[in-house]
């Protein structure tokens, strides 16, 4: 891939290039989560996504050419270029200067994903390609680099919209960028670390207040909710959650179908039943949290409708994407037969941790009725943690999604049929009404040692 | 709006030979109203006796000059060849097809475009009905200028409407400065059609009431039959709640992963899905809000809001 390779941040359920964050992401997923923003902000959605995909490409090809060496500036565009098609994201063409330029696109995840899923049913009037415009700029900025400013990108034509192909414009701006933390491989790892050793102390039995603990950090919550004196209990014996063999065992199958997986198109990785594109945590979670953010401060009655558009994105993408693996005639375990739900349940989170979701257990599970997830480190509280600190809300959404996904997956798929994750399962299993409900019981943004979403049957 | 000018001149229904009531306007660019020999009117023929039975067409409409921009206004009118200007031998209009006996709606629009085509000139003939759905016909770029008629017509028929509670809402209206896109809305059957078509030179109104009219003569009794429009009931006009509540079922109906339509409505519109539920408690800007955010779902424009509903 483009001298980039994806590495698992072990034992963290994540995944990296260079040193970002990373995951898989289905159409479904993207699709929905970019439309969710863009309902929540109208005219500011396109502003939001594209910088948190300006941000989340810079911090990755920064990292990628510091490991490549010494690049030019045609070089450092075509590596850019290639890497954009083998992170599945489509074909980008870049026709620039230092002065600026045009950007070509081919196949681009989301403007073609949209036409593909969306086109012949209903007509869109706005590109949609944010991801495609922040990631050329990010590209021609360190190609060309000026203390003058950065370069900024215009979709200006798109195949979402009906237009024949994706472009782009390329001007030089004079401001500098906003720069945040970045969520990278070393903080998650020293954010682990953190969050194992809280594990290991005696957590005060009530919560501290909101008051006192948002906006500040992981590090100063620590000092204020844990009492020093208290000396950490024995260390109990080691004890294997749920699952954990089937699980891993998953998790290690899915990996080496995904090193296998080869694009069929430049530019396109279509497997299992859905487009699949690498997509950085950072755009992810930032284009999420920052729409959460402003919504909460602006309009706070609508806040759970915002979360619960942002669930239903989690669980539409997990359901396809997790669910075709298993429907996929390459999948060798034994839920692929339709014989064990409860063994469904446990590949599902090995393969939710190979996608590079998080560190996915499962605590408990009572067949169809109830499912506890657990994970210490899941990508959306990693980067919450590394960017806003802690938070006393309930803010996990992809995680209660993905929980809600399972639950459908292990018990709502008829795995006995032909094609169980065929065009339409999903909908009729949507079109009642929600069958399940997630809760988020716990969260290390509120100074737990682990996050939990209990699903259970509505 | 048309109909003004059906009745105009009495002077010269005396000359009228009857086309079985079908009106027939020459469509050259070189016939002159004094000329009563540009302005013949073909024998009657059984066909045409069978197919104008039940039309009300005006007494009768004289050859109407075409329009053409060089020709100066004083100057007297000469049968200057245009561009389109036509073979001598089609200075007289065609001879309206033999509908009798043909009972299939696309035959008789096919029957009745060739007719038009070869009356006018004009290029590209299409007719669709106020959906923009094609009845007959080829529209160049077929799915944008079929949207685009059957938005017009829809506005028009709003507009109609609104200017007089059940006025007719046949209209023409031509589009660009040569070639022109000509659009003619009339009345068949329960609802409003379209026929459209290019031509270097737009017809008049006199001219294009009598396409309209040979397209209703085509269409009218079939899709009277083959339509038949619901019994005739006093209507209660729909209240703005009606309306906003009606749009909401279209759009679970419609939308795209219809099972987060209502969610999608309350966030875009910024109000509560309990808002979203009870239509009747919006207030008026916030109804507004709420039908964008449902047309924006749903890919349309306001304009095509009444088309919908």
């Amino acid at each position: 891939m483009s001298g980039a390779e994806v590495h698992a941040v072990e034992p963290l359920g994540l995944l990296a290039m260079g040193d970002q964050l990373v995951a898989y992401q289905c159409h479904h997923h993207s699709l929905l989560l970019d439309q969710t923003v863009v309902d929540a902000l109208g005219g500011e959605a396109w502003a939001v996504r594209k910088h948190a995909a300006f941000e989340s490409a810079r911090c990755l090809l920064t990292s990628l050419f510091a490991e490549q060496g010494a690049l030019r500036a045609p070089e450092r565009l075509a590596y850019a270029s290639d890497l954009f098609a083998a992170m599945g994201q489509g074909e980008l063409r870049f026709d620039v200067t230092a002065e600026g330029g045009v950007v070509r696109g081919e196949r681009l995840h989301y403007g073609s994903s949209y036409a593909e899923k969306y086109g012949e049913t209903t007509r869109n009037k706005s590109v949609l390609d944010a991801f495609g415009a922040g990631y050329a700029a990010a590209a021609a900025s360190l190609a060309y680099p000026s203390d003058w400013g950065l370069f900024d990108a215009e979709e200006t034509s798109c195949v979402g919209r009906g237009d024949d192909g994706c472009s782009f414009t390329l001007v030089r701006r004079p401001e500098r960028g906003r720069r945040g933390v970045s969520v990278n491989r070393p903080a998650a790892e020293r954010l682990a670390r953190e969050i194992e050793k809280r594990g290991a102390r005696r957590m005060p039995s009530s919560l501290p207040r909101r008051d006192d603990v948002e906006g500040l950090s992981l590090d100063s919550l620590d000092v204020k909710s844990i009492d020093p004196r208290v000396e950490p209990p024995e260390a109990p014996e080691p004890r294997d959650p749920p699952g954990s063999r089937e699980i891993a065992s998953a998790e290690a199958s899915l990996t080496r179908l995904l090193e296998d997986a080869s694009a069929a198109e430049a530019g396109v990785m279509r497997l299992f039943g859905t487009r699949v594109a690498i997509v950085p945590v950072s755009y992810v979670d930032q284009i999420t949290f920052d729409t959460m953010h402003l919504v909460e401060r602006r309009t706070p009655e609508l806040s759970p409708i915002y979360a619960a558009l942002c669930r239903e994105a989690a669980a539409m993408g997990a359901f396809h994407l997790l669910g075709g693996v298993i429907a996929s005639p390459h999948w060798t375990g034994s839920g692929a037969l339709g014989r064990d739900r409860t063994r469904i349940v446990y590949e599902l989170a090995g393969i939710a941790r190979a996608v590079g979701w998080g560190a996915i257990e499962v605590s408990e599970i009572v067949a169809g009725k109830r499912l506890v997830l657990r994970s210490r480190t899941a990508h959306e509280n990693v980067y919450y943690a590394i960017r806003h600190g802690a938070s006393m809300r309930k803010r996990l959404v992809f995680l209660q999604g993905l929980a809600i996904a399972m639950m459908q997956l292990s018990h709502e798929v008829d795995w006995a049929a032909e094609a169980p994750i065929r065009p339409g399962v999903y909908a009729g299993i949507v079109q009642g009404g929600p069958h399940f409900k997630a809760e988020e019981t716990r969260s290390t943004a509120r100074g737990d040692d682990a996050c939990e979403i209990v699903v259970t049957r509505v | 709006m048309a109909e003004s000018l059906s009745g105009a001149d009495p002077t010269k229904q005396t000359r009228t030979a009857p086309f079985s009531g079908v009106p027939l306007v020459s469509f050259e660019p070189f016939e002159h109203h004094s000329s009563p020999t540009t302005n013949r009117i073909p024998a009657p023929s059984p066909t045409a006796l069978a197919i104008g039975r039940r039309a009300t067409p005006p007494a009768v409409l004289p050859a109407i000059e075409e329009e053409t921009p060089t020709a100066p206004a004083t100057q007297p009118k000469q049968a200057e060849p245009t561009s389109e200007a036509v073979r001598p031998s089609q200075a007289e209009p065609p001879h309206l097809p033999d509908l009798s006996g043909v009972t299939s709606l696309e035959e008789r629009c096919d029957k009745i475009i060739a007719w038009i085509t070869s009356a006018t000139g004009a290029t590209d003939v299409f007719i669709a009905d106020e959906t923009g759905l094609l009845l007959a016909g080829t529209a160049g770029d077929v799915e944008a200028r079929l949207a685009g008629s059957g938005s017009v017509a829809s506005a028009v028929a709003g507009l109609a409407e609104s200017v007089a509670r059940g006025g007719s809402p046949i209209f023409e209206m031509h589009l660009g400065e040569g070639p022109f896109f000509q659009l003619v809305g009339f009345s068949a059957g329960a609802g409003l059609h379209v026929v459209g078509f290019s031509r270097s030179a737009p017809l008049t109104p006199r001219q294009a009431h009598a396409v309209r009219l040979a397209c209703r003569h085509a269409l009218g009794e079939i899709v009277r039959r083959t339509v038949a429009p619901p019994p005739r009931v006093p209507t209660v006009p729909l209240t703005d709640t009606d309306k906003t509540r009606r749009l909401l079922e279209i759009l679970v109906a419609r939308a795209p992963d219809p099972h987060i339509a209502r969610l999608r409505v309350a966030l875009r519109a910024g109000v509560t899905l309990d808002a979203v539920a009870s239509p009747d408690q919006l207030g008026g800007d916030a109804r507004v809000l709420v039908e964008t955010a449902a047309l924006d779902i749903l890919g349309l424009g306001r304009g095509e809001l009444r088309g919908l509903l």
